[in-house]
């Protein structure tokens, strides 16, 4: 199978592929949906399209449809800021915005004129898919793959996918989100929509009302579904954690209450995919994945104590042309990781950077701001780790001879940062301290705390 | 008295991550997730509460379990509680 529509079309008509609050649609009507728009689709097959920040349902009809008949589509989320926006066009050279409006494809010319050439034609009706990394930290990165690249460990398995239907709560502009939906596509299965401005019950509910039986997310995802009397309506058989680190806390909550369900959690990028998967419901994973196998994916812990991984293909290259692997064909993960009992437990970012419930946060952007509300002599920004988020972030502060009354600058420094900084990284706590440690070169040390 | 100062940490919490309580009062049947406090804001609290009880019983509980309600985050704080 090359593309989507391949795959759409080896599943019985009448099932029902993709719901949301408001619509539905039978992989039959996917199929026609396409047949409908083809002159639209006539007219910039073989270019390079973006689908920008358009809502899920939206994506995933358009994605349907194109995939197969353009050369390239870039997928651009809503939180990518317009300036980067730019310089992904011009990277990607990108031809026409896409939208669609009461099932009506519509595109908008972002470089005039388009004229089909060999160079831009499509290749064996494969439509390279650009996808952004999640690093929030610098900008994004582009990787580019293909409906096949993605698919390749996934076995087209309509008649067991019939009994899933998958929820999806991630971004689904992102690898995370794309994988639950290839996931229900290859199964011939049901994705269930909810559009990121649904709050927590209206999701469960959606979920719970049309059925939903398999579900992945982050951790936090998770500890929030925990706490809402919603989740009693759930009645899961897939459970499936990644993006974060997945604690024996979490697991073993949602082994009580998701008792009959299979739980595994994952390890993914957006550069090399699905690294391994994890099902026997502990923390971390064997030591014997360290092992490699015909199966798995070369992986060791270089002398910083980082994962490194090797996928057998180490050819790919970032849209930009600049390489991912090292010379010895290793990505550095940058996942601080500890063998413990023969068994991998995953610790922490190495660059510092704290994960808070999937939302990452460097902590030098936060040492920044603290330094400049004035009140501060020294402050160093790292981790703690928490039971409801995975980690916080947390500030040890110094403060200067003239701001001695702690509670009210305290008061005053979360004020200063709350105004300017995301709320995930205001510090959750900030403890006045004497001292703030170095490390030799005399720079703040990063790593877990 | 663990009532108490989850209640004072909870106002506290709440004014350092600009929100308003959204019931009139911190009552047994408060759904947690409709009070105010985002899940953000309840990591916060459940940091804050363990920097001044010094414990933590998301941590150390042996079977984990996620309050839904005011009632059952209290109850699982007084029942953990190392110190009683």
């Amino acid at each position: 199978m090359k593309n989507i529509q391949d795959s759409i079309r080896a599943v019985p008509a009448s099932r029902i592929a993709v719901v949301n609050k408001t619509d539905e649609y039978s992989y039959g009507k996917l199929a026609l949906l396409q047949k409908d728009n083809i002159d639209t689709i006539n007219a910039i097959r073989g270019s390079s399209v973006v689908i920008r920040g358009r809502d899920k349902l939206e994506f995933y009809l358009i994605l349907s449809m194109l995939d197969g008949q353009v050369k390239r589509i870039l997928f651009l989320p809503a939180d990518i800021d317009s300036s980067i926006s730019e310089k992904y066009f011009n990277d990607a050279e990108i031809d026409f915005e896409v939208s669609l409006e009461s099932n009506r494809l519509s595109c908008c010319a972002l470089n005039l004129p388009f004229v089909l050439t060999d160079n831009n034609s499509l290749k064996e009706n494969v439509t390279e898919w650009v996808i952004p990394t999640s690093g929030t930290t610098n900008i994004p990165k582009l990787v580019p793959h293909t409906f096949q690249s993605l698919t390749r460990t996934g076995k087209l398995d309509v008649e067991r996918g019939e009994k899933y239907r998958w929820g999806l709560v991630f971004d689904i502009y992102r690898f995370s989100g794309i994988q639950v939906l290839l996931q229900s596509l290859l199964g011939g299965s049901t994705l269930i929509i909810a559009e990121t401005q649904y709050s927590m019950s209206e999701m469960l509910n959606l979920f719970a009302n049309n059925g939903c039986n398999a579900l992945s997310a982050t951790p936090s995802f998770w500890r929030k579904v925990l706490m809402t009397k919603e989740s009693e309506n759930l009645v899961l058989e897939r459970v499936t954690l990644g993006g974060e680190i997945a604690d024996n806390n979490i697991l073993q909550a949602l082994k009580g209450k998701f008792g009959q369900a299979k739980i595994t959690h994952i390890y993914a990028s957006t550069e090399v995919g699905v690294v391994f998967s994890v099902k026997d419901g502990l923390a971390g994973f064997p030591a014997t994945y360290l092992n490699e196998t015909e199966d798995t994916i070369k992986m060791k812990i270089n002398s910083h104590g980082v994962l490194c991984i090797a996928p057998k293909n180490t050819s790919k290259k970032y849209f930009s042309g600049d390489g991912i692997y090292d010379a010895e064909g290793y990505i550095n993960t940058g996942d601080l990781v500890r063998v413990e009992n023969n068994r991998v437990y995953f610790l922490g970012r190495n660059s510092g950077a704290i994960n808070v419930g999937g939302n990452k946060v460097q902590p030098e952007e936060v040492e920044l701001i603290l330094l400049d509300t004035g009140f501060l002599n020294a402050a160093h920004v790292y981790a703690i780790q928490n039971p409801m988020m995975g980690s916080l972030v947390c500030a040890d502060v110094i403060l200067t001879k003239e701001h001695s009354n702690e509670k009210q600058v305290k008061s005053q420094i979360l004020k200063i940062c709350r105004e300017n900084l995301e709320s995930f990284k205001v510090p959750a706590i900030i403890k006045c301290v004497d001292e703030i440690p170095m490390s030799e070169t005399g720079k703040l040390k990063r790593g877990v705390k | 008295m663990i009532r108490e100062i989850i209640k004072e940490l909870y106002l506290e919490v709440l004014e350092q991550t600009g929100n308003e309580l959204q019931v009139l009062e911190l009552v047994d049947e408060v759904v947690l997730l409709e009070s105010g406090l985002d899940s953000l804001g309840f990591a916060i609290l459940v940091a804050r509460l363990d920097e001044r009880l010094e414990f933590d019983p998301f941590t150390i509980m042996d079977e984990p379990f996620y309050p839904s309600t005011f009632k059952e985050f209290v109850d699982i704080y007084e029942k953990v509680n190392p110190n009683k």
